[in-house]
């Protein structure tokens, strides 16, 4: 698999998340926010960071960047989208993940060790996962607080959108929604960095699974609904 | 062509305007002497600040002198933007710590956000890339509402920007007394890794070379910003707000892409970061390092507003800039690099072979001042220092309600769990961060490779007071000691020397003593300087305690060791160095006594190298778990500590009288190893255990539950900060 | 040329965790006359038209498509004075 890490001014985990696919063994490139095209590339990474400082509002300008028709065009073909932290708020800003990310309760940045639940194996991007396995990925947001109305939040739930959630809510998330996948399974956004969470030595390996299946994706299919 | 209305070379005189911009009589005849007239308005402003304490370090040159700043590693020590150290495979850590104490006491956030992007802007500028950011951080009693908002201020300043530009927060410290009130301590330090080949000098050479601006365009902010720091904050403090900086990460995070790249680039000739004083010294100092002359052509400054003036433009301290040199016929490829990156330059001068700084606005000359003299003839001023009276009343304790004492300490801010604060701070962005902060020093690997940089910043204030050249030591001692305690071998250091007005006989011995203490702690050490901040006049209500803040860096040559070690009850606790009834500069002290007793400390520095090596090496091997240095509050709240952090219980039995317990001796750790080991100078002071927390003593006894110490050790802050003023 | 002042805020069923704040400082300074915080932002910006049914539909595209996230937030906006140019 060939991975396109989407890069804004202003994002910072792009390094860590290119590493990321890099390492669980597939190829990754970098490509610029002003390009129009992702094609010859498997799979797209929205990494995280301050994409344009989120000035105005965390992934409002990155929304209107002009890689973003592309982004969209490579959902609906069917490739794998990931979304960490400020690439989850872009996400929801161009509309291919329901809700919005507010800020923290505590309106501080928080940075720390969340333990999460995979509340969803069944997905290409969980299915190395056991169905109520607790991982640990760092979290560093200021805008984390999941938000939805309730009709979206009862379309999640029914169709087990809903694939992450967090141990001890940081941020006052909807009911401690941590991620959650778009209808068709293909595009995942969450607020904790499994990028950050490849080696013990760094405090975890949880999220290494994560990038083998993705990188896996073709095998992975049938679960995608 | 444009005039402004500025006072002319009379009014300067008559008036005596130079002496609202920080210069005395003297100095302003001196500055006659140097141009052979008197100077106009924007040579004024432009020696003010070049003069000031902050750029030309007037009254602290002669300590400064002191201290070792070679040794086999190091490959650039203090002048330029960050010392640089060699850590082989041809790589180097760059580092330097600096203060934004006045700019945070007047607007917190800002302040503290400005200070971290200038001393990213200084790695940088090297060439590193920068990989680890710390701070250390005073304030006043959390009980007074004014210093709560400053604490939350700092800290949301500090995040705001480390974690936007997307550099991890590994450390730091914070000590909170009453000194501190109205003019906090905000010492940010950075650390970065480069290849030896990339380091930058910032350096003006080569006739018609150009002189290149990049980054946010110029406006008003933080005039005078440079001599404001080397003043005593007053009241009339508040009302020059407007000078305060307004930090911009995301462009900064541009701009620190756009340098490193900058710097790949062979028609680079020079490079610095426009920080206090912004153009004016940068300018200057490249010229003076490249022994040429410069002329800018300030109409093609970018600037944020019409009306700006050459004088406003020097001096302004506008966040987010860097000036280059590079070479002529280059400057179109730099312009264009920068226009990728979407940042404003410009081509703004160049190089000559007058070695005079020559300023330019629609081709009429505002200033012509001789390069040499304004950058190295700054006015070095040596006072007379005076040792005050020795207070040699011994200490007693025995009577003191121990136990209460013990609570009143875990649950103090500056003893109790710092999670409030480093929270909010990223800490692991970069995917390298191995030790972050919550207990003990930063460690973070060098991209790609088994290394690591440990890096800590300490510094104890209440020792120095007590005991000025012991203290300097101890200060340097202790940062070596959390180095150490990661398995690191320290390797160099930087100094940010925080102290009240030198012009006052008591202070001046302070820092007399204390950088001389400082100097001779380095050489035993093996921990040269590299570079290095000095920020006096801090005087709000009162006088600050002397604060000389040390960051030092370490190298771990395979950090996988620290893989899997796991603390566990049963693991024996050792207790190494000797504990005798010291107490001046104490914690026990500020509660029970109010004060600090001018008495002596202790501490023998070839003992502290050797008991250091040796339990570094112990480390590695891995015969002990970990090790951690007794600091404030003594053995009690370490053990503490530990048990709060780790949530298990202690079961200690020392042979000591109960008021040892909060002694504060140098060169003591407590190590955590399997039991029955011989460590030289070590005691086996018992076991972590899963329940309960007890020490025992000759004369008193400490029992807790471990949700006891954890609640009061992890409420410290909070509990101060729920208040909403 | 004129200028508008655009302001947005969050939906109100929508936690305002700043305005609670704020809500809870007035009350401790004893201001229990005030209630209701809300904290929003405001943009102001110049536009290069006079008929306000064009400005209208250029302030209202960019409010849903960048100003605002229509999912938590909500804007309202005037004209005001023109803009010498």
């Amino acid at each position: 698999m060939k991975f396109a890490v989407v890069k804004f001014p202003g994002s910072n985990c792009d390094r860590d998340m290119l590493n990321a696919a890099i390492k669980a063994g597939g190829e990754a490139e970098y490509v610029d926010y002003r390009e129009t095209s992702l094609e010859g590339y498997d799979g797209v990474l929205i990494p995280g960071g301050f994409s344009f400082g989120d000035y105005l509002r965390s992934g409002a300008m990155a929304s209107v960047a002009p890689i973003t028709r592309a982004i969209k065009e490579a959902a609906s073909a069917g490739r794998p989208v990931l979304g960490v932290c400020n690439g989850f708020q872009i996400l929801t800003e161009i509309g291919l993940l329901p809700g919005a990310l507010i800020f923290n309760d505590t309106h501080t940045f928080i940075s720390r060790n969340e333990v999460l639940t995979i509340t969803n194996n069944e997905t290409a991007f969980t299915s190395g996962y056991e169905k109520g396995e607790s991982v640990v990925f760092p979290v560093a947001h200021g805008e984390g607080h999941y938000y939805c109305d309730d009709e979206t939040y009862e379309t999640l739930a029914a169709n087990d959108r809903i694939v992450l959630t967090y141990h001890d809510n940081p941020n006052g998330s909807r009911a401690d929604i941590a991620g959650i996948v778009n209808e068709a399974g293909n595009v995942f956004g969450l607020m904790p960095h499994p990028e950050r969470a490849l080696e013990s030595l760094l405090g975890s390996d949880d999220g290494m699974r994560l990038f083998e299946k993705m990188n896996d994706w073709e095998a992975n299919h049938d679960y995608i609904h | 062509m444009i005039t402004f209305t500025e006072p002319t070379e009379q009014d300067i005189r008559n008036e005596k305007l130079y002496a609202d911009m920080g210069l005395t009589d003297e100095e302003y005849d001196k500055v006659i002497g140097i141009l052979g007239r008197e100077p106009n308005y924007t040579e004024t402003g432009i020696f003010s600040v070049m003069w000031s304490e902050h750029c030309s370090y007037k009254h602290s040159k002669p300590f400064l002198k002191q201290f070792p700043t070679t040794g086999d590693r190091v490959l650039m020590g203090p002048g330029e933007g960050a010392g640089v150290v060699d850590i082989g495979d041809n790589q180097a850590v760059v580092f330097k710590v600096e203060s934004h104490n006045h700019p945070s006491a007047v607007e917190p956030y800002q302040g503290a956000a400005t200070g971290v992007g200038g001393i990213i802007r200084d790695i940088v500028s090297i060439g590193a890339r920068p990989i680890g950011l710390l701070n250390s951080l005073r304030f006043g009693e959390l009980s007074e509402p004014n210093n709560r908002r400053l604490l939350r201020g700092v800290v949301a300043g500090i995040g705001g920007y480390g974690n936007c530009i997307g550099i991890p927060t590994v450390s730091g410290e914070v000590e909170f007394d009453p000194s501190y009130d109205g003019n906090p301590l905000v010492n940010a330090m950075c650390v970065g890794t480069i290849d030896h080949d990339k380091i930058q000098k910032g350096t003006a050479r080569g006739i018609g070379n150009k002189v290149i601006y990049v980054g946010l365009k110029t406006g008003r902010d933080g005039i005078h910003g440079a001599t404001f720091a080397s003043e005593e904050l007053t009241d009339e403090s508040e009302s020059k707000r407007p000078s305060v900086q307004i930090g911009d990460p995301f462009t900064g995070k541009k701009l620190m892409e756009a340098t490193l790249d900058a710097i790949r680039q062979p028609e680079l000739v020079g490079i610095q970061d426009m920080g206090a004083a912004g153009l004016t010294s940068s300018s200057a100092e490249m010229a003076a390092k490249g022994e040429s002359g410069i002329a800018l052509h300030l109409d093609q400054v970018p600037v944020r507003e019409d009306g700006i003036t050459p004088y406003e433009m020097m001096l302004s301290e506008t966040q987010e800039r860097m000036l280059l040199v590079v070479e002529a016929g280059s400057e179109d490829k730099f312009l264009d690099m920068f226009e990728g990156y979407e940042l404003d330059s410009a081509v703004i001068g160049e190089v000559t072979d007058t070695d005079r700084l020559e300023l330019f606005f629609h081709g009429e000359k505002y200033a012509d001042i001789p390069v040499q003299p304004l950058s190295d003839e700054a006015p070095v001023y040596i006072l007379e220092g005076e040792a005050p009276a020795q207070d040699e009343t011994p200490y007693s304790y025995a009577d003191q309600d121990l136990n209460k004492v013990f609570d009143a300490l875990i649950g103090h801010p500056t003893h109790g769990s710092k999670r409030y604060i480093y929270e909010q701070y990223d800490n692991q962005v970069g995917a390298n961060t191995v030790q972050k902060s919550g207990f003990g020093s930063g460690v973070v690997r060098v991209e790609g490779t088994d290394k690591a940089i440990a890096m800590a910043i300490d510094g104890k204030s209440r020792y120095v007071y007590a005991d000025p050249l012991n203290g300097g030591k101890e200060a340097v001692a202790q940062t070596f000691r959390s180095i150490i305690s990661t398995g690191a071998l320290p390797l160099a250091m930087t100094d940010c020397l925080n102290y009240g007005s030198p012009e006052k006989p008591e202070i001046y011995h302070q820092l007399e003593a204390s950088t001389r203490g400082m100097a001779e702690a380095c050489e035993m050490l093996s921990t040269p300087v590299v570079s290095g901040n000095v920020s006096l006049y801090n005087e709000s209500k009162g006088t600050i305690l002397p604060t000389p803040v040390i960051g030092m860096v370490g190298l771990i040559e395979d950090v996988n060791f620290m893989a899997g070690v796991e603390i566990s009850a049963g693991d024996a606790l050792y207790l190494v160095g000797e504990t005798t009834k010291s107490f001046a500069g104490s914690q026990i002290e500020k509660l029970i006594d109010n004060e600090i007793r001018k008495q002596a400390r202790h501490i023998d520095l070839e003992l502290e190298y050797a008991r250091g090596m040796d339990l570094r090496g112990r480390l590695i091997d891995g015969e002990v778990k970990r090790i951690t240095p007794v600091g404030r509050g003594g053995i009690a709240i370490k053990l503490a500590q530990l048990s709060a952090f780790h949530r298990l219980g202690v079961d200690v039995e020392v042979d000591l009288d109960g008021e040892d317990l909060f002694a504060e001796n140098a060169s003591r750790y407590i190590v955590i190893a399997p039991a029955g080991l011989d460590i030289k100078d070590g005691t086996e002071i018992g076991r972590l255990t899963d329940e309960g927390f007890h020490i025992g003593t000759h004369d008193l006894t400490i029992d807790r539950s471990i949700d006891a110490i954890s609640n009061t050790w992890e409420g410290a802050i909070p509990q101060c900060m729920t208040s909403t003023d | 040329m004129k200028k508008v002042e655009l302001i947005v805020t969050l939906k109100p069923q929508v936690l305002d965790t700043q305005g609670e704040a704020l809500n809870r400082a007035v009350h401790e300074l004893d201001h229990d006359e005030i209630t209701n915080i809300r904290v929003g932002k405001v943009l102001y910006f110049d536009i290069d038209e006079t008929d306000d049914a064009k400005i209208d539909d250029s302030v209202r595209q960019l409010s849903e498509k960048l100003f605002t996230n229509t999912v938590i937030e909500t804007y309202t906006y005037r004209i005001l004075d023109e803009v010498s140019q």
